[in-house]
């Protein structure tokens, strides 16, 4: 047996009492030793190493050739590096992460870390966290011994009896926290071997291990590496850097302030993510720099700012000078700055800074990152292009090309790098554009994004009485020079986040959807007033009229439904209360019907609650009242609304929208299709539905005010339905907190492989004070909305028709096949075939229209002939059938491209003008028309078919008929493809990788095809 | 019998006293420091053997040989370049001869870790004339030591145990074996004023005895079984020192080739004759210079064979020897070490954060700013790393004491202003006398005494002279009254530090300023325990 250890770290760090330790368990074996020690010199902060040899023979050499090692130990990263050439190929490396930076040219951290993790046999662990955990930061040696020892041919207590040998003489408190260190130090290295092995990445697994609780580090056995990728994401700022933001915070808070001044947010930088700023010193209005502090600065020149709560954009206030660094100079330009924002308001002082020579100049080269705290969605981040550009470019670009954002709760470093991937501020920083050079390293951007996320999780939330909450946090811009980032500029609020509110029982809002019982409040016995339509309607759906109930006093019976006379008269607890009556009562009725105990849930009608002047106390007092009831034992009831149409249900068999048959027909004793409507707005869903006509929701829910039920509650129990595969959804506002609950919501419901359409509507810019950073301006709360929808897994639309569109496709399409976006098209018209070629990519969508291979196009010649057309046209795609072309013949094409491999989804279309077709509303009843024979191929095919009719009015029965059929049907060829694109691109990313790859290696593609696989719009792991 | 885990210079040490030393002496100095050291905590309270820092170590040397007069067995060590200024009593002693055994330690610093220079103090030996034991490992160590002072007593000369730095600071199993009752040296008739009075009557008379004696060393070191020779295959290698452990490693199990482990000096002539006549390539694998390989190859070689070494190219000539380097010159090994990680920013060891030095360089340069060709002399010790950026405080570094002299030389060439820095342990060293010069001709330089009042570099190790006891010993050299001064190196005392210096700079004739501020090391540690335990710092001296 032979073992040969380097051991390495930084003069101070304890590296030959970790010798000592193995050299006292290798004696009591009465093994050999060698231990080679560099003394003097190296002593004073510089690089220390011991080679530490023991076997069971007689050694000779006192230093270890190259290749030899078994083990380098490191107590420090960078030192670990050091002597790799010592290193067996199958050795072992084991490096604390921890870097001592006592040089100006110490590497990013990020980089250190990752070049160990190239070893294939290495350990990387915080063994100053473990120490102190351990009971005395100094304990770090004894860490690594400890993660050493599953390397040694020691038994674990032979060597941790000689760590408390040599402390014995220093007490047994001192011998106690050697131990556990020692302990500690051999569970983390054998749980990030394990964590590693499950296929944890190396940052990942040194999370988990650095959250895992101080009884699992120290416990006889090592703790089991399951679900560390878990934690991660929803990983928040922990430790000692928590405590570090939380003193700056805090120390800023106790002065009154609300702004953090440029110098707190550099410490913050550095405090969380060890993102070196510049050299920078604060000089308060009344202090002076001193001659000696000054010259510390590098460079020639230095870099003088004001610093003032009043002066936000500093640079177009006038307040930054660079000047030499010259005492006298530097002094006067201090006390002039002083001067000149004396009247400006209250000025701090003036921060020093280093002056940083940027890598490169110029436009693309620096960025920006800010987190914010949303009422909506909790904390948020952006990132892009930084400098004096920032929101110029925001405005311009299109979404998510200047900037990338996402809520952080449930986006993860890596998602958001993934992200700012596809952002033109990555592509210039990365230099992958003309005339760029690379800027900076993906570890150091990756390094920034997880130290500004984690800061966002637990700082940009509400904290209730932890400390100050962060409002907003950014740098603009970080510089950057050997790849690594500089903050040249930097803001911070403070604030008090909001709450979330209590959750809502969602048991009851089930019962909502489909009740057993159901009361009406507000019916007139004399008119028809919205009551009166309401439980007409409710009758009509076929509600059991036994468990249908009026609340009335002084009638029997309203249009045959039994009366009572109040709540409490009720024969039975209903499941559901429609209250129909004015608004002023809403208060006193919500007290009513919780305190009556027999009402699970609520849909309050009135209007005229809130969002007229001299209504908002009203609705004040309605939401006390509602959290009130939920303060009961049994949780009080659930609301919808007010200001809502309430609920089309139909397994619940009602429907609570007070429109009359004339006006909608709700097409009630259709099945039910598998989709479902959401929406803030009841009128949004009657004009979707009267659009739609034949759309048949399971539900439809107006959802009003959302003074308890919100939109995010509904999306929640709507989607889990069996029933139900596509849902849309219409948002006008969040409830605090609610945009959160929806996103998750969303996230839950996309993966379970169902589709989600989303509209946002409210789309002012946001309120630009003067006080308000960057990331408010470039990641409002629309944008961020947007983003985060899409991430979740929605599919954003921007209009009111594409959200039409979509919806009408994901109900219809939903059980389809989706193999990837190669889209067949055909048309009875030239002008078609052209729109629909020259649709094919738009800004959040691109499919392709693939050239026929030699067998499908022989097909189609053979179809065309016969039908007499192969003379007139020409067998390819997209198929120019013209207008000789009869519905037969349209039909056997339409086949020919669905059972074509090389096409993924078809989409037909025929000007229903031509008159070699039946299209009139005479001639669609007859035999051998489109109505009939569309049906028939959509039925047959597994692969997504849509049909096109562009024309006026008098072909509304066919395209009503063919609809009603569940084909569906545009009234425009582009629209077509743009909605189909859009549809296929969400839905068959996965398979489209997979196309790219037979192409490529089974033939050559026509150009198109190429470039549109080398540009698709969804992104892939760089 | 029994087994300890000792470092090279701790085995020596432990050898010294189990050979009943009545007395060690040293002035500290990487890589010997751990020697007297390691004495001095194991004889502590025992009351059997005097262990007291030296002023420097020509008068530890002194002190030694004092006691070997005397009849009692000594120990000194110091590093390969103290042993220059203990040069004077070293040579002059192998006439005197000793009479209580007397063992001379010196540590060579091959690849100047913590050194001016790599010279190789085997030619020490050579040039006084006394015999040189040179141990290969810890083990070794302590044997050789023992045996040293029996050698000493038997040819009544001081002998020389040569180490080398990666030899004394590495550690390894040693047997220790202590002697039953302590050691009685030969008493003899004392004292021999003939013999240690080196008047040329009996100085000529010494000498020839010197010379005579060389016969009798010369028969023993044939005989003695510190020298290994195994004749096995054509091929010959000579190794000594540690440099035999590289080439066991190279050679494992290998008994192809054939031996010859030389551990004295002077050289066992007829082994490596032997050697010789049975190889036709000899390869001479030495630690430090190419002592060995020059005396064999002469001026003109040997004739019909090949030697290779140092000199031949197949080793560098400067720097420390490795295995790797070792085995590559051997040819042993085609195995091609695992990639280095490329453009690591090295570590260079710095002045520590709050260090007074660094404060009295800012000082310094902040005073004599206007004159961008200053000069500043420096010395050895900590504050030598006052060479390195941010400071670049530090124009000279020469020799123990050297500043002093070296200034006053550059002021009489008319040199202006003329600053020098010394620690208050090295100017207690060799800083005295050259003072005194320059105060009798008040020489116009600017003299700072760096009093943190430790020998900080090596370890902490307690000074001579400091705080009044440094004044008055400078006042007591002619320092003039009016142009002592004393600051606080403290960066709140900046700019009253700057006024000072500009002002005595400005003065004509010589100045001396003492910045006084204890060591932020010894402030933050409590006095360590100077067993192994602990890193023992050490130093360029």
């Amino acid at each position: 047996m032979e073992k040969n250890l380097i051991l390495a770290g930084v003069g101070g760090q304890g590296i030959l009492t970790v010798a000592r330790a193995i050299s006292i368990a290798a004696l009591r074996r009465g093994m050999h030793l060698k231990q080679a020690e560099v003394h003097g010199m190296s002593q004073r902060g510089g690089a220390v190493q011991s080679h530490l040899r023991i076997a069971d023979h007689e050694l000779s050499s006192d230093l270890i050739p190259f290749g030899q090692a078994d083990l380098i130990l490191a107590v420090e990263p960078l030192e670990s590096l050091r002597y790799v050439q010592y290193l067996r190929e199958d050795g072992v490396l084991i490096a604390s992460t921890n870097p001592v930076v006592n040089i100006d040219n110490y590497p990013a951290i990020e980089q250190v870390l990752e070049q160990i993790a190239r070893y294939p046999r290495h350990v990387l662990f915080d063994a100053d966290q473990l120490a102190r955990a351990a009971g005395s930061p100094r304990a770090a040696n004894i860490v690594v011994v400890g993660a050493a020892s599953l390397s040694l041919d020691f038994e674990p207590r032979e060597l941790e009896d000689a760590v408390a040998e040599m402390f014995a003489s220093k007490g047994p408190k001192v011998v106690a926290v050697n131990r556990r260190a020692f302990r500690f130090g051999r569970n983390a290295a054998a749980a990030y071997l394990d964590g590693l092995n499950r296929g944890g990445s190396s940052r990942a697994v040194r999370h988990w291990i650095e959250a895992l609780p101080v009884e699992q580090l120290g416990a006889e056995v090592p703790p089991v590496a399951t679900g560390f990728d878990v934690v991660v994401p929803g990983d928040e700022l922990s430790g000692p850097e928590a405590i570090g933001v939380e003193n700056i915070l805090v120390d800023a808070y106790g002065e009154g302030r609300r702004q953090l001044y440029e110098h707190e947010v550099y410490k913050l930088v550095e405090v969380i993510g060890a993102i070196s700023p510049p050299k920078y010193l604060f000089v308060p209005r009344t202090g002076a720099i001193t001659l000696e502090l000054l010259e510390q600065f590098p460079g020639q020149q230095v870099v003088l700012k004001v610093v003032s709560p009043e002066v936000v954009h500093k640079t177009e206030a006038k307040g930054i000078r660079f000047v030499s660094k010259d005492y006298e100079t530097v002094k006067r330009e201090i006390d002039r700055l002083i001067m000149q924002f004396r009247d400006a308001g209250e000025v701090a002082g003036v921060l020093v800074v280093e002056f940083v020579q940027e890598a490169e100049a110029g436009f693309g080269n620096q960025l920006f990152v800010g987190i914010r705290a949303t009422r909506e969605y909790g904390p948020v981040i952006a990132a892009g292009l930084g400098g004096v550009d920032t929101e110029y470019l925001a405005q311009k670009m299109l979404p998510g090309v200047a900037v990338a954002k996402a809520v952080t709760t449930n986006t993860t470093a890596e998602q958001f790098f993934g992200l700012f991937q596809r952002t033109a501020a990555y592509e210039l920083l990365a230099g992958k554009t003309r005339g760029h050079r690379r800027v900076v390293s993906d570890g150091e951007l990756l390094r920034c994004f997880y130290a500004f996320i984690s800061m966002a999780r637990r700082f940009c939330a509400d904290r209730g009485a932890e400390g100050p909450d962060v409002a907003e946090l950014e740098v603009n811009p970080f510089a950057f020079r050997q790849q690594r980032m500089v903050p040249l500029d930097g803001r911070g609020r403070l604030q008090t986040a909001v709450k979330e509110p209590p959750p809502r029982p969602l048991e009851k809002l089930r019962r909502m959807i489909e009740p057993r019982s159901i009361a009406v409040l507000g019916v007139s016995s004399t008119s028809m007033n919205f009551g009166r339509i309401i439980l007409n309607n409710v009758k009509r759906c076929g509600f059991p009229r036994e468990h249908l109930y009026v609340i009335k006093e002084n009638e029997q019976e309203v249009d045959e439904v039994r009366c009572v006379r109040d709540l409490a008269a009720l024969p039975e607890p209903v499941d559901l209360l429609v209250m129909a009556a004015p608004a002023a009562q809403l208060p006193r009725m919500i007290e009513e019907i919780s305190a009556s105990g027999k009402v699970q849930s609520a849909i309050l009608i009135p209007g005229g609650v809130g969002e007229t002047e001299g209504t908002e106390d009203l609705q004040a007092r309605a939401r006390a009242a509602v959290l009130a009831a939920r303060q009961r034992p049994d949780g009080g009831p659930v609301f919808l609304g007010p200001n809502c149409m309430g609920v089309q249900s139909r397994p619940g068999r009602y429907d609570t929208f007070f429109i009359p048959r004339s006006k909608l027909d709700t097409r009630w004793s259709a099945p039910a299709r598998r989709c479902a409507l959401i929406s803030q707005s009841g009128a949004f869903i009657i004009t979707r539905l009267s659009n739609l006509e034949t759309l048949d929701p399971v539900i439809a829910a107006s959802i009003g005010n959302q003074i308890d039920l919100t939109i995010a509650d509904f999306v929640q129990v709507v989607g889990q339905r069996d029933d139900v595969d596509a849902l849309g959804v219409y948002v006008e506002g969040f409830n605090d907190a609610d945009g959160l609950a929806l996103l998750k919501a969303i996230g839950r419901i996309s993966a379970a492989g169902k589709v989600v359409v989303f509209y946002k509507a409210g789309r002012t810019e946001p309120g630009r004070s003067a006080a308000a950073g960057h990331t408010a301006s470039i990641a409002g709360d629309y944008d961020v909305c947007q983003a985060a929808m899409a991430n979740a897994g929605a599919i954003v639309v921007d209009t009111f028709k594409e959200f039409e569109q979509l919806m009408a496709l994901a109900t219809a399409l939903h059980g389809k096949q989706f193999t990837g976006c190669r889209v067949g098209a055909l048309s009875n018209a030239g002008y078609e075939t052209v729109g629909m070629a020259d649709a094919i990519r738009g800004s959040r969508y691109e499919v392709t229209m693939p050239e026929l291979s030699d067998e499908w196009r022989k097909r189609l010649v053979a179809t065309l002939k016969q039908h007499r057309l192969d003379g007139l046209v020409n067998p390819r795609n997209p198929l120019d059938l013209t207008p000789m072309a009869t519905d037969r013949a349209l039909e056997d094409c339409i086949r020919v491209m669905l059972e074509c491999d090389e096409v993924d989804a078809v989409v037909a279309s025929a000007v229903p003008l031509s008159p070699a077709m039946l299209t009139t509303a005479k001639e669609i009843d007859k035999p051998g028309s489109m109505v009939e024979r569309l049906p028939k191929l959509f039925a047959e095919s597994c692969k997504p078919l849509i049909y096109v009719i562009d024309s006026g009015p008098a072909y509304d029965p066919l395209a009503h008929a063919i609809r009603a059929a569940g084909v569906p049907v545009f009234r425009s060829c582009d629209q077509a493809i743009r909605s189909l694109g859009r549809y296929l691109c969400h839905r068959a990313p996965a398979e489209r990788k997979l196309n790219r790859k037979t192409k490529s290696s089974t033939r050559v593609a026509g150009t198109l095809a190429d470039t549109t696989a080398a540009e698709s719009p969804v992104p892939e792991p760089a | 019998m029994r087994s300890e885990l000792l470092l090279g210079d701790e085995a020596v040490a432990l050898g010294a006293i189990h050979a009943g030393i009545a007395g060690a002496f040293s002035y500290p100095g990487t890589p010997a420091t751990e020697v007297f050291e390691c004495v001095a905590a194991l004889t502590k309270g025992t009351g059997n053997v005097s262990a007291y820092w030296s002023a420097n170590e020509k008068v530890a040397y002194e002190e030694a040989l004092g006691m070997s007069y005397a009849g009692k067995r000594a120990v000194v060590s110091m590093k390969h370049v103290g042993l220059n200024v203990a040069a004077d009593p070293f040579i002059n002693s192998a006439l005197t001869g000793a009479n209580g055994g007397l063992v001379l330690v010196v540590a060579d610093d091959p690849g100047m870790h913590s050194s001016q220079n790599e010279q190789d103090s085997r030619f020490y030996g050579e040039f006084a004339q006394v015999p040189v034991l040179e141990p290969s490992n810890q083990q070794e160590c302590y044997d050789f030591t023992r045996e040293a002072f029996e050698l000493s007593e038997r040819v009544r000369l001081p002998v020389m145990v040569r180490l080398v730095m990666r030899l004394a600071h590495s550690r390894a199993n040693v047997r220790v074996n202590p002697p039953a009752k302590g050691h009685q040296p030969p008493q003899r008739p004392t004292p021999a004023p003939r013999d240690w009075t080196l008047v040329p009557s009996n100085a000529r008379r010494r000498f020839r005895h010197l010379l005579d004696v060389q016969e009798v060393i010369q028969q023993h070191m044939e005989h003695s079984p510190l020298n290994q020779l195994t004749l096995a295959g054509h091929r010959g290698i000579i190794a000594s020192g540690i440099a035999y452990n590289y080439v066991r490693e190279a050679l494992g199990s290998d008994g192809q080739d054939s031996l010859l482990k030389i551990c004295t000096y002077p050289l066992p002539v007829g082994l490596i004759r032997k050697l010789v006549d049975h190889c036709n390539e000899i390869y001479v694998i030495e630690e430090g210079y190419p002592f060995i390989e020059h005396r064999l190859n002469g001026l003109l070689g040997v004739p019909g064979k090949t030697i290779r070494g140092k000199s031949s190219g197949v080793l560098p000539s400067s720097g420390e020897l490795t295995p790797d380097l070792v085995a590559a010159a051997l040819s042993r090994s085609v195995r091609k070490p695992p990639a280095a990680v490329g453009d690591l920013p090295g570590r260079p060891p710095a002045l520590c954060k709050g260090c007074p030095h660094a404060d009295t360089f800012k000082a310094m340069l902040d005073a004599t700013q206007g004159y961008p060709d200053r000069i500043l002399f420096s010395d050895i010790g900590c504050y030598t790393l006052g060479c390195l950026p941010p400071y670049e405080a530090v124009h000279t570094c020469v020799d123990m004491g050297a500043s002093i002299a070296m200034a006053h030389g550059a002021a009489q060439a008319g040199a202006f202003p003329v600053l020098c820095t010394i620690g208050d342990s090295t100017f207690t060293h060799s800083g005295m006398t050259p003072l005194i010069g320059a105060a009798k001709h008040d020489a116009d330089i600017t003299v700072f005494v760096l009093d943190n009042s430790t020998v900080a570099m090596t370890g902490m190790q307690e000074t001579m002279a400091s705080g009044n006891k440094l004044i008055e010993l400078l006042r007591g050299l002619g320092v003039p009254q009016e142009h002592l001064h004393v600051l606080e190196p403290l960066p709140a005392k900046h700019r009253q530090n700057v006024e000072l210096i500009a002002r005595e700079v400005n003065h004509r004739g010589l100045s001396v300023i003492v910045a006084q501020r204890a060591c932020v090391q010894t402030k933050r540690k409590a006095p360590v325990a100077k067993k192994a335990a602990e890193p023992a710092a050490a130093g360029t001296k």
